[in-house]
């Protein structure tokens, strides 16, 4: 993510420095959102206890979407809650990163083969750290925080954004409209 | 829609002002949904919407195993841990005929206490949270991390340890076991009157408690409710004395109850049900024979035919199983008795006439987990 | 297909430079603390003692050099400010590590210093936008509003004798518009954001604060009674003997539970209830309008301990050594006793934050008009009685 939303680093040494130097601000504080779903959420209320802290590294929940840097996705995402997701998503201000956080939000977890649940939260939101782990420890979903900050700081991979995972059903659509579930 | 429910205008309310307290909040309760009516401060419509969590554990689990059913029903009161394994466990013993050792029923019986004091802890820090008092959130955690970590060690994962199975528990205790328990007790029995003072003790949280949601004995029976939120509106009933299983015939402890029925009840009796639990495990430290046998004969392909209804006392309420088998390893239907959908039916009662922050208090005190209400 | 890019021919190595729990190092936090605590003072040096100085040196001292004079004061003060908001965010949340068995920020910086400062260029890069329901010029304006009306404290705070930037006499009176007016800035923040939280935030953040401005008045009235005069210069003058918190205990406890209530801090952080209300009035502010209203809280949270030294805690006054009054070292050594005496309450309101839940507005609102306002009364009779009686 450039200084004025470009695509790569400047080429100049005064701008580029000063790309540098926001982007090492972002990385280093970022502000998660607090968007507890399941049982990943227990766990990532748990690293910001006191054994493993991520308030070291300068982050800290805020409540609404407006002030949030990072969306940590923590938990199954049903077809209920996939629209209310990315409109939590679209209220993010830009600069904004995703962390898909657990199995579940990975790819669907253990109840990938439920049918309501989303297959992975990348078919919602654009994702760019995935955390393996039912649930991850407390520490692995430190080390996916540094591995953003590490991301959002280094020269070329900040600027490669991904993108959403297409589906071949609608999943925004109310039950019963999206041709799949019957309406009972 | 169904998501409008709720959102309907009601004729001679104009000044009424209609606020979604949505999914996400910072309640951290999880993905609860409630429509709630607004004039000034009081509340005078509250409609809960669920099934934001809903992840088809009934369905997905008529095509497991009984083995494989075991881990998966572990995620539904996350928070709890093994207590949501031994329902289908006990059901299954009961219809297999499986014989359990006297050492392995202690053995469960000592990890559901320590997993009760663990949620209770989650719950005082959420509550306190809630509340305002950001502080208690973080020395709750700390002595959680302390539970974890000895479950940890014994099963093999902190949360969702897929720990017991059909006939006792998957693995030995580890050789420090009792004496990480006894130092956990002890540390735990020098903060209780810190989290006293904190909690129960602070004018702010009577401020904010007593009186506040008051829960009348007969509504509570007839709402289902179970668990602390019954306990504290005067009905004594509670799963382990009036059903015993596992280990709990052989212990003695009480069962608190209150009169009042009101917030600050709810978080007395939790605070009492913590000391009960640290009198059990001091117990069962005791009695439990340091060697023996932890699992007992169980064959390696289950087939299961009949239907049985098993129910624990989780530490939200009654949490049930029926199970019906029809002679396959797999179950032909499982149904989860959730104990916290139960006692969210209150909502409406309780919300309506309250003011908005008694409403976040009365939610905090009810103790949903978003889990073991939507499965 | 998966459209994510996957670096090709990268080893991507995790730099976890810092990253080791076990060092705290508490004598270098305590150092990096000193430090600016000690750049805080040399900044209210050079804005008091060293412009005037400067000026002087040059020999503007006409009518434009002093406007000029006066107009740089100004500026410094306001970097002043950002200084003291980096400085106090920072240790609300080093504070709240030590009270909450944790460390706050640690890895940024020696003993995490340079956090604030990555935080504050964070928020510069934030997209700022106006949501499509609010009224976007009351939007825009309402950070300002409050963070002026913050900000304008300043003007009337000794910081030694002589140095203050404007010892009008009427500083009260002054001082009490001016708490009014950041009011204005929370209602009209959350009533034009369009967003019902918001709203709800704003309505309840303006009653409280305007319930509290009442004992606030009263209580400045006790202490314009007690000691004469309404400029703040010569309030802490009149304390040489005996510091105002022994005769005006009342007023004193009234003024730190209306200042707690004026800052919206816990136990009265109603409007921005962080769990209940999503923020508050904050709720669709991103960016830099976020960090004005941010940077509002946080100098108020000097400025408030800062006038409860003022008044009842004998401002700068302390052993001088022997040294002149007037002149510089005198000045110099008066201001250190200022800042560490507000230190010392700024300390005790973030402990008052760190441990006490909130109570409920309506609870709020009770106590306000049920019990401080007689109690304020009482206070004021009771001073204009001893000031009578002895002087």
């Amino acid at each position: 993510m450039g200084l004025l939303g470009s695509d790569e680093r400047p080429r100049d040494i005064i701008l580029g420095t000063l790309d540098d130097l926001i982007n090492l601000a972002r990385s280093r504080s970022m502000w998660p959102l607090t968007f507890g779903i399941a049982c990943c959420a227990i766990e990532m209320m748990a690293t910001w206890d006191p054994k493993v802290d991520a308030d070291r590294f300068g982050m800290f929940f805020r409540n609404t979407p407006r002030q949030a840097d990072v969306m940590i996705v923590s938990g199954t995402v049903n077809k209920k809650l996939a629209k209310r997701l990315r409109r939590l998503y679209d209220q993010m201000a830009e600069p904004k990163w995703v962390i898909s956080m657990g199995a579940c939000a990975n790819q669907g977890g253990p109840f990938r083969h439920g049918y309501s649940v989303v297959e992975g939260v990348d078919k919602i939101v654009p994702v760019d750290v995935y955390i393996p782990g039912c649930p991850p420890r407390p520490e692995a979903l430190l080390q996916a925080l540094l591995l953003l900050r590490d991301k959002i700081s280094d020269r070329e991979l900040r600027y490669k954004r991904p993108q959403e995972i297409a589906t071949d059903y609608d999943v925004f659509a109310e039950p019963g409209e999206d041709g799949r579930i019957p309406v009972l | 829609m169904s998501s409008t429910i709720g959102l309907e205008p009601v004729l001679g309310r104009s000044d009424e002002m209609i606020v979604n307290m949505g999914p996400q909040h910072p309640a951290t309760h999880g993905v609860l949904r409630v429509v709630i009516g607004l004039e000034g401060e009081r509340i005078t419509r509250a409609v809960p919407h669920i099934g934001y969590l809903h992840r088809n554990h009934e369905k997905i689990e008529e095509s497991r195993t009984y083995f494989q059913v075991v881990p998966f029903t572990d995620r539904m009161d996350y928070v709890s841990g093994t207590q949501n394994e031994l329902p289908v466990v006990l059901a299954v013993e009961d219809l297999a005929g499986i014989e359990v050792p006297e050492r392995a029923k202690m053995i469960r019986t000592m990890f559901f206490e320590l997993f009760r004091i663990a949620s209770h802890l989650v719950w005082m820090g959420t509550a306190m949270l809630d509340l305002g008092a950001i502080t208690p959130f973080l020395y709750t955690f700390w002595d959680r991390e302390i539970i974890l970590g000895i479950v940890e060690r014994t099963a093999g994962a902190r949360m969702l340890p897929n720990y017991y199975t059909f006939g006792g528990v998957r693995r030995d205790l580890h050789p420090h076991f009792f004496k990480d328990v006894a130092e956990f007790l002890d540390h735990l029995e020098k903060r209780m009157p810190d989290y006293e003072h904190l909690v129960l003790e602070n004018p702010i949280v009577h401020a904010r408690t007593v009186g506040v949601g008051v829960l009348s004995k007969e509504r509570a029976v007839a709402r289902g409710v179970s668990g602390p939120v019954l306990r504290a509106s005067g009905v004594a009933y509670d799963v382990r004395k009036a059903f015993p299983y596992d280990a709990y015939p052989e212990v003695e402890f009480e069962i608190p109850t209150s009169d009042a029925g009101d917030t600050y009840a709810r978080f007395w009796v939790r605070f009492q049900e913590i000391y009960q639990s640290v009198k059990i495990l001091r117990q069962l430290l005791e009695k439990t024979p340091k060697t023996g046998p932890f699992k007992g004969r169980a064959p390696a392909r289950l087939k299961i035919s009949g239907e049985r209804y098993r129910a624990v006392e989780n530490s939200r309420g009654e949490l049930g199983v029926y199970v019906v088998g029809d002679g396959g390893d797999k179950p032909y239907r499982i149904k989860h008795r959730g104990a916290a959908f139960s006692n969210l039916q209150v909502i409406p009662d309780l919300f309506i006439g309250a003011k908005f922050s008694d409403a976040i208090a009365i939610l905090s005190s009810l103790d949903p987990v978003f889990g073991e209400i939507d499965r | 297909m998966s459209l994510i890019p996957i670096p090709e021919d990268r080893r991507f190595k995790i730099k976890l430079i810092g990253y080791d729990p076990g060092r705290s190092r508490p004598w270098l936090e305590r150092f990096v603390y000193s430090l600016y605590v000690v750049a805080f003072w040399l900044f209210v040096i050079a804005t008091y003692a060293g412009v005037p100085a400067l000026f002087d040196w040059l020999g503007w001292d006409g009518g434009w050099g002093y406007v000029v004079m006066r107009a740089l004061q100004v500026v410094m003060l306001f970097l002043l400010s950002a200084v003291i908001a980096l400085m106090l965010i920072l240790a609300l949340r080093k504070y709240l590590g030590k009270v909450q068995e944790r460390y706050g920020p640690m890895h940024y910086g020696p003993a995490g210093g340079i956090q604030t400062v990555f935080d504050a260029l964070k928020l510069l890069g934030k997209e700022d936008f106006v949501p499509a329901a609010a009224d976007w010029l009351t939007f825009r304006l309402a950070p300002a509003v409050t963070f002026v009306s913050s900000f304008a404290i300043f003007a009337v705070v000794p910081f030694a004798s002589g140095w203050t930037l404007a010892d009008s006499n009427v500083g009260l009176i002054y001082l009490i518009a001016v708490s009014t007016l950041s009011a204005y800035g929370v209602l009209l923040g959350g009533a034009s954001s369009g967003n019902k939280w918001a709203l709800i935030g704003a309505l309840r953040a303006g009653a409280q604060m305007v319930s509290y401005e009442v004992p606030l008045a009263l209580v400045f009235l006790s202490v314009a009674v007690w000691s004469g005069s309404m400029s703040l210069g010569k309030i802490v003058d009149a304390q040489l003997g005996v510091w105002n918190v022994i005769p005006l205990f009342i007023p004193f406890v009234l003024y730190v539970i209306s200042s707690l209530a004026e800052l919206k801090h816990i136990p009265f952080d109603f409007p921005e209830a962080e769990s209940e209300l999503i923020a508050g009035y904050n709720v669709e502010y991103s960016g830099m309008s976020f960090a004005f209203f941010f940077l509002a809280e946080f100098v108020e949270l000097f400025l408030l301990p800062a006038l409860i030294v003022v008044f009842f805690f004998g401002g700068w006054h302390g052993p001088l050594f022997g040294l002149e009054p007037g002149t510089l070292a005198a000045g110099a050594l008066q201001s250190l006793y200022f800042s560490v005496k507000t230190a010392v309450w700024v300390w005790i309101f973030l402990w008052i934050r760190a441990t006490l839940p909130r109570y409920r507005d309506d609870q709020l609102m009770e106590f306000a008009w049920k019990a401080m306002i007689p109690l304020a009364l009482l206070g004021l009779v009771l001073a204009a009685y001893m000031r009578l009686i002895w002087r």
